[in-house]
């Protein structure tokens, strides 16, 4: 191969960057385009032989099934209502929690919080047959408390572990004056270290919303009907009659993946913080 | 010392209400479990007594051919997966750091399949590899490499690579964003300077990057290595177990006999080996990030 100059090199590496660019591209984006492309297809043509990849025009059947005969919309409102209410649970309790940890002196400081993390590792099965005897001892079957619960639990660890590392940057300075002027440890609590502390709320709140919406087998265990399952249970549960319909599933599918993909790419500076917190120093 | 007693008390009030929910629906849950696993507990419309077996039922899941095959399958499945994720993440990472004028797209992309739920990931992945009209068929036919389509799910070997194709998708894009946060949170000077005593872009690559990137490779293989043996959704949703029990991993398996075939002491049995093998792995993750355990004050 005869020496390039330098500009044939740059030109080279841009031309290569450009199509490393477009296979990640394609890697990632390709398996969701082809579901949406799936659900906007007039009946019958999604399972068309040799495969029909462009429709021949742009139909809403499928979501119009789903929303009318699935009434798939009270699902989602079940999966907003318990994600956003295991969200403030998560964020209230961590947060104290993670003061404590942080910013208190106590004797069990690190055990604690080890304790905490070691639940946020536990796979789920070891503890779903037991919490389903409970939650329904507690006459929780079925309703979102009996979801909102484990939910809660689960999505605890990350967020402390999140928020304890956020408030031990915070200076001590405030703290210390705050407590020449008779703060106890609550009011330092919520009327310094809170107000200071939103960007990390922010992302320990986007990591428990996106952690509660996909969970799924508690979800699936719990919940039994229209009254308390969530979007997910419904696309995965669908009645035998449904349950081969791909049209309709890919439009539940994209119905349930909106809120999300919204969040992770409005919130995305969030979400990063969030996931590499702890791993990375920045 | 005054002071001192009441922040003690404010820190055991602030942490009491966390303590009680984990202790109520994380470690009873987890105690009952190994009490479960010591005895023989099946339900046929009443529950059928509660005989102490001992370790009757550990026996059982090692001399049992299917229980074998699924710790087999689960072993294969976590180790494949994340080799082939961290290979194709750490490759998205540094094309992600290099590609100046993409970056920002590719970040956002990037985040995508790590944002997809695993059961909406397993129904995805059902239609694209569908017996007769599915995607993954009809390009391998229009390129040429098969001659008619193929039942992905329908054939055991197959199967349990496809399940890994389809987790591989989802978690090499946890990898990317993990491994391109390692990358950026190298100083460039070090580089620079690298550049400036002619090092070639492997030896950069092999003496500067890796060495400087291994604490987060470490923190990010441990973390994905726990998160591949606690799988479930994928496979409840993608095989369900089958064909036969060739792609069940121990959770699957576990929450059959529980919830299919109401045998909670093999069920419990199951759900501790695979408990246990995460207790380990945690013990191993939680050392690692020590160092930044310690809290001021």
């Amino acid at each position: 191969m005869p020496s390039l100059s330098y500009r044939q090199k740059r030109l080279l590496g841009q031309v290569a960057a450009y199509i490393v660019g477009a296979i990640i591209i394609v890697y990632c984006l390709s398996p969701i385009a082809w579901i949406l492309l799936t659900s906007i297809k007039p009946p019958g043509q999604e399972i068309e032989i040799p495969v029909r990849y462009i429709p021949s025009y742009i139909s809403f059947e499928n979501y119009w099934g789903m929303i009318s005969k699935i009434q798939f919309l009270s699902y989602l409102r079940n999966s907003i209502i318990i994600a956003s209410v295991t969200t403030i649970l998560v964020l209230a309790l961590g947060s104290l929690s993670a003061y404590a940890i942080s910013r208190l002196r106590f004797r069990f400081r690190t055990a604690s919080l080890v304790t905490i993390l070691v639940v946020g590792m536990m796979p789920g099965i070891v503890m779903i047959a037991p919490v389903f005897f409970l939650i329904r001892e507690l006459g929780l079957i079925n309703s979102y408390l009996g979801v909102i619960i484990p939910h809660t639990i689960f999505a605890l660890p990350v967020a402390v572990w999140l928020l304890a590392s956020y408030f031990a940057q915070l200076p001590f300075d405030l703290e210390d004056a705050a407590k020449v002027d008779g703060y106890n440890p609550f009011k330092v609590y919520y009327k310094i270290i809170m107000p200071l502390s939103a960007p990390g709320l922010f992302s320990a709140g986007i990591l428990a919303f996106i952690s509660s919406w996909g969970e799924f087998m508690f979800a699936l265990t719990i919940t039994h009907d229209i009254n308390a399952r969530t979007a997910l249970v419904a696309i995965a549960t669908l009645p035998g009659a449904f349950h081969l319909r791909w049209g309709w599933i890919t439009a539940g599918v994209v119905l349930s993946l909106l809120p999300i993909l919204i969040i992770v790419l409005v919130f995305q500076k969030w979400v990063i913080q969030g996931l590499t917190a702890g791993a990375v120093k920045y | 010392m005054k002071i001192k007693l009441k922040e003690t008390w404010y820190a055991y009030l602030f942490l009491i209400p966390t303590f009680i929910g984990i202790a109520t629906f994380a470690f009873f849950p987890i105690a009952s479990s190994f009490w479960w696993s010591l005895h023989e507990l099946r339900y046929r419309i009443k529950w059928t007594g509660m005989p102490f077996v001992g370790l009757a039922n550990y026996v059982w899941a090692f001399t049992t051919p299917d229980i074998w095959g699924s710790l087999g399958y689960t072993l294969y499945f976590v180790a494949v997966s994340v080799t082939l994720e961290f290979l194709i993440g750490l490759g998205m990472a540094l094309a992600m750091f290099h590609t100046f004028r993409l970056r920002g797209i590719l970040r956002a992309v990037v985040i995508i399949p790590w944002a997809v739920p695993a059961i909406i990931q397993a129904s995805m992945w059902k239609w694209m590899f569908h017996p007769d009209a599915g995607v993954i068929s009809d390009i391998l036919m229009r390129i040429g490499l098969i001659s008619r389509p193929v039942n992905f799910l329908g054939e055991p070997i197959l199967a349990m690579h496809s399940v890994i194709l389809a987790d591989v998708w989802k978690t090499s894009s946890f990898m990317a964003i993990m491994l391109f946060a390692g990358l950026a949170s190298i100083p460039q000077d070090i580089y620079d300077s690298a550049k400036v005593d002619g090092a070639r872009m492997w030896f950069r690559f092999r003496h500067i990057t890796l060495p400087l990137m291994f604490p987060i490779i470490l923190v990010a293989l441990l973390f994905r290595t726990m998160d591949a043996f606690r799988v479930f959704d994928l496979v409840y949703g993608l095989t369900g177990g089958g064909p036969g029990t060739s792609t069940e991993v121990l959770s699957t398996f576990s929450y059959k006999f529980y919830f299919s075939y109401a045998r909670f002491g093999q069920g419990s049995t199951l759900a501790i080996v695979i408990f246990l093998i995460i207790l380990i792995i945690s013990a191993l993750y939680i050392r690692n990030l020590q160092k930044s355990l310690r809290f001021r004050r």
